[in-house]
């Protein structure tokens, strides 16, 4: 052991949480701004726990999730969550795992972070869970090993404790040991990432997520958020913390990142347009039924202005271009990325139920009529609206993490002190 | 060792809903959710048409993909290959919902997935599922496939019979006499 | 002395009078908690065998009671017309309308209040005392029949006693002029016997049917259904002749789709077919037929070439449906049909069918029509009831052996310079102004009688423009009347309670046996209760109750089912089966059925067809929750092309708007190439228009709204309403 656990200690600054929210008056105005919004968020936060109380109490009847469309906003959510930190774990190993030493500053941060998304991750998915407590139990007492969902458990599991220890590792400075857990965490996240991707690529019953396309789609994905989100908690430290500047010894980190990112944004869209030709050509009902409803159909909007237009153009023509000029710019190119991310879990999660999967129109013109009339027996079209709880817990969650990010950061002093005089 | 299966036969089935309605009272399926529901499949144009008529349900496969889909085992085979879901393993994931092609299941409001049981209660004391003993077409069959005196062993070895969407190879136990 | 209420303004139920429903059914279920699912077995505390009430039919029940609710019906095994099996109404829709939160629960009285109508609660005492003092100041004014009767169901035999008792014979069933009136007519003109309720049909056995409009399958008359399946399982042949692709057509080689209206053509084609091809039964009609010379004549020009014109049915067509009826007759028949009341010509149309089946020489056949029997059972011991007399109709029709609803109705109303005959309605389980055609005429007569009072289970239409409303028990909380067919077996069926009433509504035969003492006329009806009642009656026939209260029913020995000789003795005046009926001669009415063409629908109208759901029996079960739940409204039938035309989708709303300019709907679109493009079908009894029906209210839309139209049958005056024609236009949310 490299420090002592009293020098540890000391290192953290759990008494200056307040101060993240209470301006002083040496703050310049951005700061004061920033802790406003911070503020706002912890209020956010307060309502995204009312919801989460509100779903374990209620469970589904406080969901707007149905029979017919069982998986919600609540489970995009968990999986952009988990995504991040997936993506996290993976982008800053190229740092303390690999070597790549322009990577290495934001070890703690990024580790820390993938942490964070993970528990949050974690607790969104328990607030939709009808009885998580049970579900940990069981996994364990009577595990169904054919159960993709059993192994998003366990791995998520051991990737979780993986990365505890890791940043422990990091933190006292041992960087023999967090190599080496480092280096197994990226397996066990590229295997829960990927194997998560599984839980719909195996799902035969329903074509537009069947397939081997996904478990490796998510690592594409997985690896643009976290060069995104290390731009981003970069920006965060640097504008707060250094008067709205980058860091010198964060350039070369910066422009690293920047073409990882356009990267793997190009990674992604190559992904997708793959995906959107096989499924207009592969003519399966249901594959094509939703491709179209993306392409024409009813998620015309939420497809090409958010995952296209602000998830794929928008931020590499700023790559290119604004982001080697402007701080600002290659943030803004960092932060679309993230919420084109969530449309499209968003899209992804419900496209493969919104069609339902008893016929409806047959390929020789057969029209089927059921009794009693079930939702969608007309044209097929399953509708769903998050409820309200579902609404709070998730804007609840992503205010949480951020927080806890930026609380986190504060109390364990993972960003370089502004110099006192 | 019995395995279960059940036969409608779509030449006599009218879809009166009598069997959904017989178990609903039978297994007091909540207000919404149906176990089984009947089809009205209809093909051709004016005047030639045709309507093929039947009573679907569960189908109690035996590679069920809801079965390999539970993390808990919750979802589990029973004697006789009756799938059958034990509500307090349930964690209400809702996984087996996603997986099975049929869309035979639904979540019950106590919080777990429910879904057609071949009246296992009623079989383990010899008699029909509810469905079965209802239809007043005598549509409906059921028994042990492998039984050679059993009405469903007959009737698929002297007539032609098809399964729901045999391409998910989940070996379905629910077979729809043409 | 009262004055009447003129002008009753429609009352709706109000909401103080259903509020202990809503405890009850949130109480409904017997408790389960999340157990392991396998185990979903209740043991019933007891099971009580009883008889149906969600149709006609009488079907025998088993009811499953636990922690005093009735959680499951199955139908009982011992019940010949149930079998063990029941159909989706009494399965479901029992459960459903014992625990309905808007049940009728308490005896009401219309009164005034600040210039108001409302309903008052009452006591029995009260609401009766009151019943009994109008009933009685109407029959010292104007008479005994001027008192009438409208009634259906088991329960209504008791309220016939009560009317006959008082002196009136004015006892109207829209069963007869608005359903199978016109049929029992045919039939008794031509074979002398009517086929009552479960018809003496022996379709289990027949190899070839033919099915006139009739929908088995979507009509779901339990035994009706098995028969027919039996038939099917056994490879019968089946014939279904409707402008829409049916169920029922669906399962049959050959599917004639008529155009509506010209269903006697096709049956003299038959006729001509079976004739000149010499394909009828020769020994059957030489043994037990008259005017089969008259009736050769009659058919000789009507060739499928010619009713190719008028039906729109191929003559090849024609010829191999009548070859194929042929080839299995005497095993083979043409159903008779059940709600025949279509275009006005019906008791000839349904006379051309009889002639058709005795031309395949099917009458006490095997395979045709069989020869039912009943069990006898005594009355009670009663004075001897006064002689009584019916009002006179405005309308008389020759051959109505049974007095109509249509012109009961008509004679409540003053016409011209005519006072009203009829002064006061009892209405008994008959939601009058939906049965009847043209509600808003009912509800106009109904406005200025002098007194009405209904009995019902459920705040039906009719209940509210009554002065006094009595709510009945459900048939799962009470006696009734015993059921003893005929049937193909001989049999007695008894209806007992089977939980206690759920709230403060009565039996029938306590609210009739009450108000009679009431009314002075206690002497008619000397037992003590139902228990007496039926009790003696079984006792003096030699039948135990006890046997009967344990099994719900009582099966005798059958008579023979067939006839044993050639010819056979018919209750017609010739004593044979009439093919040309001297009767009608006689009374200036064709004497064989005659083809008259239907009207045309006016360009851009269809013409309007209604009729069954399994899941429903008209709006007797449209509030229903556990029923709504499977079929919760009626859809409009419309051709694809048609459709396609008018610029209508699938699901579209559409409003529906007669020849009279009366509009209803708004009502859900199914387009279909199931149906002719010259008609629209949808199921009749939705739309319900009292907001209290919290279930049924709005879903769908009323066809009885659009019978504006009838046209009267000349023989025995069923009301055809088949006869009005609708244009549709998309609806628009205002």
């Amino acid at each position: 052991m490299k420090i002592s656990l009293d020098a540890f200690l000391d290192r953290t600054q759990l008494k200056s949480l307040p101060s993240l929210f209470v301006s002083s008056p040496a703050d310049p105005p951005h700061v004061r701004r920033g802790k406003r919004i911070a503020a706002v968020l912890l209020v956010i936060a307060l309502l995204g726990a009312v919801g989460a109380v509100t779903a374990l109490l209620h469970g589904h009847h406080a969901m707007g999730t149905t029979s017919e469309v069982p998986w919600g906003v609540l489970i995009a959510t968990y999986v952009y969550f988990v995504v991040s930190s997936t993506g996290l774990c993976l982008v800053s190993s190229l740092g303390h795992v690999f070597g790549f030493k322009v990577f290495e500053p934001i070890a703690k941060k990024a580790i820390f972070l993938a942490l964070v998304t993970l528990t949050v991750g974690f607790s969104v998915i328990a607030t939709e869970l009808e009885r998580p407590f049970l579900l940990a139990k069981l996994a364990i007492l009577t595990p169904n090993p054919t159960a993709p969902i059993w192994w998003m458990g366990a791995l998520y599991a051991l990737y979780m404790v993986l990365i505890g220890a890791e940043l422990f590792f990091l933190f006292i400075e041992d960087h023999r040991r967090s190599k080496i857990v480092g280096a197994i965490s990226v397996v066990a996240a590229l295997a829960a990432h990927s194997n998560l991707g599984a839980v719909f690529g195996l799902s035969h019953a329903r074509p537009f997520w069947y397939g081997p396309l996904l478990p490796v789609y998510f690592i594409a994905s997985a690896l643009m958020c976290g060069a995104a989100l290390i731009i981003l908690f970069v920006w965060l430290g640097d504008y707060f913390g250094n008067d709205r500047k980058v860091r010198p010894e964060n350039e070369p980190l910066l422009n690293a990142l920047r073409q990882l990112l356009a990267l793997f944004i190009g990674i992604v869209a190559f992904f997708t347009i793959w995906k959107l030709i096989t499924g207009v050509n592969g003519g399966h009902y249901h594959k094509y039924e939703v491709t179209m409803a993306s392409l024409a159909g009813p998620m015309f909007f939420s497809f090409w202005v958010f995952e296209v237009l602000l998830g794929v153009v928008v931020p590499l023509v700023i790559l290119f271009t604004q982001a080697k000029k402007s701080f600002g710019a290659l943030a803004l190119s960092a932060a679309l990325p993230m919420l084109a991310v969530f449309v499209m879990r968003y899209n992804f999660v419900l496209g493969g139920q919104m069609f339902s999967l008893k016929p409806v129109h047959g390929h020789l013109g057969e029209t089927f009529h059921y009794q009693p009339p079930f939702k969608g027996s007309v044209e097929g079209f399953l509708p769903y609206t998050p409820s309200l709880t579902e609404v709070l817990i998730v804007v609840g969650a992503i205010a949480a993490a951020t927080l806890l990010y930026i609380g986190g950061a504060k109390v364990l002093r993972l960003n370089p002190e502004v110099r006192h005089g | 060792m019995a395995r279960y299966g059940m036969t409608c036969d779509q030449k006599l089935c009218v879809t009166c809903n009598a069997c959904v309605l017989a178990c609903k009272n039978e297994n007091q399926v909540p207000e919404g959710a149906a176990r089984c529901w009947t089809v009205q499949e209809e093909k051709g144009a004016f005047p030639l048409l045709s309507i093929a008529t039947r009573s679907e349900r569960c189908n109690h496969c035996e590679n069920a993909a809801c079965v390999s889909a539970c993390p808990t085992g919750a979802s589990h085979y029973e004697a006789g290959g009756i799938v059958v879901v034990s509500a307090d393993k349930c964690v209400g994931c809702k996984a087996c919902i996603l997986a099975c092609p049929y869309e035979a299941r639904y979540v019950h409001p106590d919080g777990y997935v429910d879904k057609c049981t071949f009246c296992l209660h009623r079989v383990k004391k010899g008699l029909d599922p509810a469905c079965v003993s209802v239809c007043p077409t005598g549509a409906l069959a059921f028994g042990d496939l492998d039984d050679p005196t059993s009405t469903v062993h007959k009737q698929l070895q002297a007539r032609k019979a098809e399964v729901l969407k045999p391409d998910e190879d989940t070996r379905p136990k629910m077979f729809f006499l043409t | 002395m009262a004055t009447p209420l003129n002008r009753r303004t429609f009352l709706r139920i109000s909401g103080a009078t259903v509020l202990g429903g809503l405890a009850v059914n949130a109480g409904l279920m017997p408790s389960r908690e999340a157990q392991g699912a396998q185990d979903t077995s209740v043991i019933p505390d007891r099971v009580v065998p009883t008889m149906c009430e969600l149709c006609f039919w009488k079907c025998g029940v088993n009811a499953y009671v636990k922690d005093e609710k009735v959680y499951k019906l199955e139908g009982n095994p011992l019940h010949p017309l149930s079998n063990g099996k029941l159909c989706p109404r009494g399965t479901g829709g029992g459960i459903g309308a014992l625990y309905d939160p808007d049940r009728l629960k308490k005896p009401l009285i219309r009164t005034r209040v600040g210039g108001e109508e409302k309903w008052r609660e009452a006591t029995w005492d009260e609401a009766l005392d009151y019943t009994a003092k109008r009933l009685n100041e109407v029959k010292d004014k104007y008479g005994a029949p001027a008192v009438a009767l409208f009634s259906h169901g088991q329960g209504g035999a008791f309220f016939k006693t009560l009317l006959k008792a008082m002196g009136s014979k004015t006892i109207v069933a829209p069963s007869n002029d608005q359903c199978r009136g016109p049929r029992e007519t045919g039939f008794e003109l031509t074979f002398g016997a009517a086929l009552g309720s479960v018809e003496t049909i022996d379709i289990p056995n027949s190899k070839c049917v033919a099915f006139l409009g009739t929908h088995l399958g979507e009509n779901m008359h339990n035994t009706a259904v098995q028969d027919m399946s039996k038939a099917n399982a056994n490879g019968a042949t089946f014939i279904t002749v409707d402008p829409r692709f049916s169920i029922i057509a669906s399962k049959s080689k050959y599917w004639l789709p008529i155009k509506p209206g010209t269903d006697t053509a096709l049956l003299l084609a038959w006729m001509n077919v079976l004739i000149t091809e010499k394909l009828y039964d020769q020994d059957f009609v030489t043994n037990n037929t008259v005017g089969f010379e008259q009736l050769a004549e009659h058919v000789k020009d009507k060739t499928p070439e010619w009713a190719y014109i008028e039906t729109g049915l191929e003559p090849k067509l024609i010829r191999e449906t009548a070859r194929e009826l042929a080839k299995n007759a005497p095993a083979s028949l043409v159903h008779p049909g059940r709600h025949v009341v279509w275009y006005g010509n019906d008791s000839q149309r349904s006379r051309a069918i009889a002639m058709v089946n005795a031309l395949l020489g099917n009458w006490g056949k095997k395979g045709g029509f069989y020869l039912p029997s009943a069990m006898p059972v005594k009355g009670y011991p009663m004075p001897e009831l006064p002689h009584g007399e019916e009002a006179k109709p405005r309308v008389k029709f020759p051959f109505a052996t049974l007095p109509c609803a249509f012109d009961a109705c008509e004679a409540s109303a003053p016409a011209a310079d005519d006072p009203p005959r009829i002064h006061a309605w009892i209405v008994y389980g008959c939601n009058v102004p939906l049965t009847l055609p043209n509600p808003k005429r009912v509800i106009e007569v109904m406005q200025q009688l002098d007194f009405v009072v209904a009995i019902d289970t459920m705040p039906a239409e009719v209940t509210g423009y009554a002065d006094v409303v009595l709510p009945e028990n459900t048939y799962l909380e009470r006696y009734d009347e015993l059921d003893n067919g005929p049937y193909r077996v001989p049999y007695v069926s008894l209806r007992q309670p089977v939980v206690a009433s759920l709230y403060d509504s009565k039996p029938g035969w306590w609210i009739a046996k009450t108000l009679a003492t009431k009314m002075g006329l206690g002497q008619y009806f000397p037992w003590k209760d139902a228990e007496e009642y039926l009790g003696k009656r079984l006792e003096a026939s030699g039948l135990s109750f006890a046997d009967l209260k344990r099994n719900g029913v009582l099966v005798g020995k059958p008579g023979p089912l067939y006839a044993t000789e050639p010819a056979q003795t018919f209750n017609t005046p010739s004593k044979k089966v009439e093919l040309f009926s001297q009767q009608l001669a006689d009374a200036g009415l064709p004497p064989m059925p005659v083809y008259e063409a239907p009207e045309e629908p006016p360009t851009g109208y269809f013409r309007l067809l209604f009729g069954r759901s399994p899941v429903h029996t008209f709006s007797r079960t449209t509030n229903n929750r556990k029923l709504l739940e499977i079929v919760p409204e009626n859809e409009l039938w419309l051709n694809t092309e048609m459709a396609r035309q008018l610029g209508l989708k699938n699901g579209d709303r559409v409003m529906m708007e007669n020849q009279d300019s009366v509009k209803t709907g708004p009502i859900k679109l199914r387009v279909t190439e199931r149906i002719r493009q010259d008609c629209v079908f949808m199921v009749h009894g939705f739309g319900r228009e009292d907001a209290r029906l919290r279930g049924g209210y709005k879903k769908g839309a009323a066809d009885s709204r659009l019978v504006t139209r009838v046209k009267r049958d000349p023989e025995m005056g069923g009301t055809g309403m088949n006869v009005n024609f609708v244009t549709l236009y998309r609806f628009q949310e205002a």
